[in-house]
């Protein structure tokens, strides 16, 4: 008898997409460009002529190629686990119909399939905006693999994998998810005040998930009666997803769960 | 309706608030004939549980009459007399079929807050904080009860409000604490605090088959209750050593189990003064005791009660409520 034991083979994390240390290499390498792009521009403008004019474009391009990098870089990257009481089946086939996804991810207000790949809309305190997304790698009933296209304005890449759980508890769900969010430190702060940071509504949208999966429904708090708010309170009511969302997208959000294939 | 609102610390103040209506199919909306105040609402009174906001409405134990019914709540019907308990729990995932109610992980819709914050999530409660939630509580003239297909427990015509309120959560937690005792006939038990949880506490002990309780604590008139349970009593304020009057009560053996029903505004006065300090870590988290959270608890301090226990003489074991 055999006594080899089947490992689960490790996936490609495709929310990472190169090791740590390539990853390292590629900022050593945007540090460069920067600092000697912007010293080639000083240098040429110092000179006063035609050469030092090709020399300091020449330093711009470099400082712009450098910047470039860094904005199309995946520079987050967050894993979630959750065991959710279903069997991979049930999960997939649930997920294969993007309609429903509209009911996971919080700020989602609107999926369209756009020939390759989906756009996704979502709303909040600043604005609509569409990001475009497509599949890359799948395997039925075990993984799907995604990222953004090209021209969407929110550059990411997001794996979820299935796999069975010890015991009979169901399957475990991963959720790997890259992304580079823009703005800096000031686009963190206010999507993170607002209720519109990707690790949250990334956390909220796996769980949301289970939820469903698991009781049918969404547990919300959204409409319920409270007290005199204060101005923080006001602010936090969509941190804390206590507020209806708009009519029109309430409608889309609470529309039938599809399981059926 | 007129509901309890949270304003702020020591501010708490009766509004006029919208009825609340159903949101999700599992919904029940009670309305409320009897609500208590917990010794945990104290913590969020006096401002130490984080995600409160103005405008919470309070309060988790409470009964009530069910007056409407979301279309997926098949065991109830309108004009059902409900004690509604303070965790809300689904009834389908992996804790709540291991009965482990206050560990449900899919009724609390602000689980990544105390995800961040604990490491885990809790069930969502009734009127306990946004990371707990945020669901409004009971303290009001209606309330709005999630999952209401499995929390809920419906009462027989014949018991009264008064009789069956504790059920939603502080007399469980008295029993719970005795529970976990696992008294034996001929056992000693020493209850630290004669607040509403170790009244409860002392007479769960007795009603698991407790031999005799002895109750500590320093108010004379908590006291008398307790003696009206039936338990012996120490002032610790009117006797030298707490240790001292216990060995001379049971022949030197100590009592075969303590209870430490302190609360945590109160803290310093639990039984963990006088016990052998294994180390600062679960020294602290026996006196900031959040009882909201029993089972959940437990689980973070599982590995500091089996500490405890060895560390010490056979004869003193610590038991929390969880």
């Amino acid at each position: 008898m055999s006594s080899s034991i089947e490992k689960p083979v490790a996936q490609k994390n495709y929310a990472v997409g190169e090791p740590n240390g390539r990853c390292r290499m590629r900022r050593a390498r945007k540090a460069v460009s920067l600092i000697s792009g912007v010293g080639l521009a000083i240098f040429g403008i110092s000179r006063r002529s035609w050469t030092g004019a090709a020399l300091a474009s020449a330093g711009g391009y470099i400082v712009y190629r450098g910047i470039k990098d860094r904005t199309n870089g995946i520079t987050n990257i967050i894993e979630v686990s959750y065991t959710i009481n279903r069997s991979a089946e049930e999960i997939y086939r649930f997920l294969r119909h993007w309609e429903n996804i509209l009911r996971l991810v919080p700020n989602l207000v609107n999926v369209h399939d756009r020939g390759p790949g989906l756009a996704l809309i979502f709303g909040g305190r600043f604005g609509e905006f569409e990001i475009r997304t497509q599949p890359i790698d799948q395997r039925e009933n075990q993984f799907v693999a995604w990222e953004s296209m090209a021209d969407s304005a929110f550059q990411h890449r997001g794996s979820l994998e299935l796999r069975e759980a010890p015991g009979k508890r169901g399957t475990e769900a991963t959720l790997a998810f890259g992304y580079q969010l823009p703005g800096g430190g000031l686009g963190r702060g206010l999507t993170a005040v607002f209720g519109e940071h990707p690790e949250q509504q990334v956390r909220e949208g796996l769980r949301r998930l289970k939820q469903l999966m698991e009781t049918g429904e969404i547990a919300t708090t959204a409409g319920q009666p409270t007290g005199r708010r204060g101005i923080k309170g006001r602010i936090l009511e969509s941190l804390y997803r206590e507020k209806m969302p708009p009519q029109g997208v309430e409608r889309s959000a609470r529309q039938p769960m599809i399981v059926g294939d | 309706m007129k509901a309890l609102c949270w304003q702020g610390k020591n501010n708490v103040q009766v509004e006029t608030v919208n009825d609340p209506g159903i949101l999700n199919p599992r919904d029940a909306i009670v309305r409320i004939t009897r609500s208590a105040i917990c010794g945990s609402d104290l913590h969020l009174y006096d401002g130490y549980i984080p995600t409160m906001e103005p405008g919470d409405i309070l309060g988790h134990e409470f009964m009530g009459e069910v007056v409407e019914i979301g279309s997926g709540v098949k065991n109830l019907k309108k004009g059902d007399r409900v004690v509604v308990p303070f965790t809300i729990a689904c009834g389908t995932c992996f804790f709540c079929q291991q009965q482990l109610w206050s560990s449900c992980d899919n009724s609390n819709p602000n689980a990544w807050i105390a995800e961040r914050m604990y490491g885990f999530s809790g069930s969502g409660l009734f009127g306990y904080s946004h990371m707990l939630g945020g669901y409004a509580g009971g303290q009001a003239q209606y309330a709005r009860v999630p999952f209401a297909d499995v929390g809920p427990i419906k009462i027989p015509e014949e018991l009264n409000d008064e009789q069956v309120l504790f059920l939603s959560d502080i007399f469980p937690t008295g029993y719970m604490a005795a529970e976990n005792c696992d008294i034996k006939p001929g056992d000693v038990i020493a209850v630290w605090g004669c607040g509403p949880v170790g009244q409860f506490a002392i007479r769960s002990a007795f009603l698991l088959g407790a031999e005799r309780v002895i109750a500590i604590d320093r108010f004379p008139e908590r006291l008398q209750m307790a003696g009206a349970g039936n338990a012996e009593m120490i002032n610790y304020e009117e006797v030298d050593d707490v240790i001292e009057v216990l060995k001379y009560l049971t022949g030197g053996r100590g009592p075969d189990a303590c209870i430490d029903a302190v609360g945590m505004e109160a803290h310093g006065h639990g039984c963990s003064p006088f016990m052998t300090r294994p180390n600062w870590r679960s020294d602290f988290l026996l006196i900031g005791q959040l009882h909201c959270a029993r089972r959940f608890r437990l689980a973070g301090r599982a590995e500091c009660c089996q500490f405890r226990e060895c560390t010490e003489d056979g004869s003193t074991r610590s038991h929390l409520e969880r």
